[in-house]
């Protein structure tokens, strides 16, 4: 019988296109990437967006000042509250309105608490991406506390609207301070197994270092914000750049890490947690006693003129850009996504990836998908 | 900054009333004064774009930071013609501005030159009319009540 024998040089390869999503697994919701693939090698990434687009923007442009908070939940379901925070303090800062110092307290503790529990989802869908099904469960567990928490005071464990022009929509619950100090050190207890469990995990090393690399200046130019770019040694909290509600009055530290691979995303977060404890605690047991409501008109109309206002969502770079005509519904409203600049970063670092690894770093970037369609 | 500016290019108009450094620019003026910001005054992260309707005319408004003083200015552009608005692609200064571009070209209707993609990215091919315009009829009641 004669022999073929195939000399890899004389084998040609074709290009192919895959649909990553819109409902794939590793892509949290309806994200649909068109990938186009030689071989395992990824080519070129094309996002198809709008299967969540709601227009919100459009139908802020027919919303009174006050509904629009509530329409900003279902941006970023994850930063819900700094989201509803952001619209408040632009609203605020076009009113000139003073807002009492507990509210700015509450508004930072809620905002550091969401961060928390964004980080904590993240960390555990992020090792169900790379094949860590355990990790999912554990996050769960913790997350649970903070949800139960804000459920007592917002009466809400994921869209809370709990920030209105001028204050906060209802007091806190009088068991709201003894649950926040005992689930501050059980989960200083908790992260040390986290890492145990995935970081230091050698699979989990290997799939991280040294992939997806994003530089410094790529990140800049990309619009990259947040733990992605922190991650690349960008610094760019917008908490500390221009601290807002009480994070003036707080010390905690800029997480940076200068590698800017998959692992520096993942150790950013992971350490961002440590610092957000660490401002809970120096608020927790002094919260200023003067109301929860600062006087607004009834009817709320902002004078003419054009309003940004930035928060650090714990997705970065969050932007409320409010034009007015001085009606009581705003001319145009821009939320400017920090999920929508880091998706551009994906396509630009996802390129000339394996498959897999693209998964791997879709993972470190954190999508949530409403946040991008908006 | 300001006298710099309107020495070069003497058709700038800035705004007195606003917080932040706000200029109107004409359109031909509109890529070389985006690349002396970038590389003489450093404003090197674009922090967002946004699409316009201001009744008569389209627009643009251009947010961008220096990552290093963070300072903000803010660009903008009008377009008087209403069917056909035309502009440089920023692509090639700023990364970030290939996915800006495609959602105003989406959403507005304003065409990049030159963009590398030029393309629908949230609503479908077949879609008519631009939805974030103010001309734009909602005959099924879909977002606006």
């Amino acid at each position: 019988m004669e022999q073929v024998i195939y000399n890899s040089a004389d084998l040609k390869s074709q290009e192919y296109f895959i649909n990553m999503g819109p409902q794939h697994p590793a892509a949290h919701g309806v994200l649909r990437l068109i990938l186009t693939m030689d071989g395992e090698m990824v080519k070129n990434i094309e996002p198809d967006l709008g299967y969540i687009h709601r227009s919100i923007e459009k139908q802020c442009e027919h919303e009174g000042y006050k509904q629009i908070i509530h329409l900003t939940d279902r941006l970023d379901y994850l930063s819900s509250h700094m989201n509803n925070e952001a619209v408040a303090l632009a609203i605020e800062q076009a009113m000139q309105i003073e807002v009492p110092e507990r509210v700015k307290v509450i508004r930072t503790i809620m905002g550091e608490l969401t961060r928390i529990a964004s980080h904590l989802l993240w960390w555990g869908v992020m090792g169900m991406d790379v094949g860590a099904l355990t990790t999912f469960m554990y996050a769960f567990r913790d997350r649970e506390m903070i949800n139960d928490i804000m459920e007592e005071t917002c009466g809400a464990r994921l869209t809370m609207s709990y920030s209105t022009p001028g204050g906060v929509m209802f007091d806190l619950h009088p068991n709201f301070v003894n649950r926040v100090k005992e689930f501050i050190p059980h989960l200083r207890s908790v992260i040390p197994k986290y890492d145990e469990l995935l970081t230091g995990n050698i699979i989990f090393q290997k799939r991280m270092k040294n992939v997806g690399f994003l530089s410094a200046q790529d990140a800049i130019s990309l619009g990259a914000s947040g733990p992605v770019a922190r991650g690349s040694g960008v610094s760019c909290d917008r908490r500390i750049i221009e601290p807002y509600s009480a994070l003036s009055k707080v010390d905690f530290k800029e997480i940076l890490y200068q590698e800017g691979d998959n692992l520096a995303r993942y150790n950013v977060r992971m350490k961002e947690m440590y610092e957000s404890l660490h401002i809970i605690e120096q608020l927790i047991d002094n919260i200023p006693d003067d109301g929860i409501q600062a006087k607004t008109k009834a009817l709320i109309k902002l004078p003419k003129g054009e309003f940004l206002q930035r928060v650090e969502t714990a997705r970065g770079d969050f932007g409320v850009y409010i034009v007015s005509d001085g009606k009581k519904n705003p001319y145009r409203v821009k939320f400017r996504s920090p999920g929508f600049s880091n998706l551009n970063t994906l396509m630009e670092i996802g390129k000339n990836q394996l498959l897999g690894d693209l998964i791997a770093i879709s993972a470190t970037m954190d999508f949530v998908i409403p946040d991008i369609d908006r | 900054m300001k006298n710099k500016l309107s020495n070069k290019f003497p058709n700038i108009e800035f705004a007195e009333d606003l917080e932040l450094l706000t200029m109107t620019i004409p359109q031909e003026d509109y890529l070389s004064l985006m690349q002396l910001l970038r590389d003489e005054f450093g404003f090197d992260y674009l922090f967002s774009m946004t699409g316009m309707d201001w009744g008569k005319d389209l627009g643009i408004t251009n947010h961008l930071e220096n990552t290093n003083t963070h300072e903000m200015v803010v660009v903008k552009v009008l377009f008087p013609d209403r069917e056909n608005p035309e502009i440089e692609t920023l692509e090639k200064i700023w990364k970030t501005a290939h996915l800006h571009e495609r959602e105003i070209f989406d959403l507005f209707g304003i065409n990049f030159k030159g963009h590398s993609v030029m393309k629908r990215i949230m609503l479908t091919d077949d879609w008519e009319g631009h939805p974030m315009r103010k001309d734009w009829m909602d005959e099924t009641k879909m977002i606006i009540r």
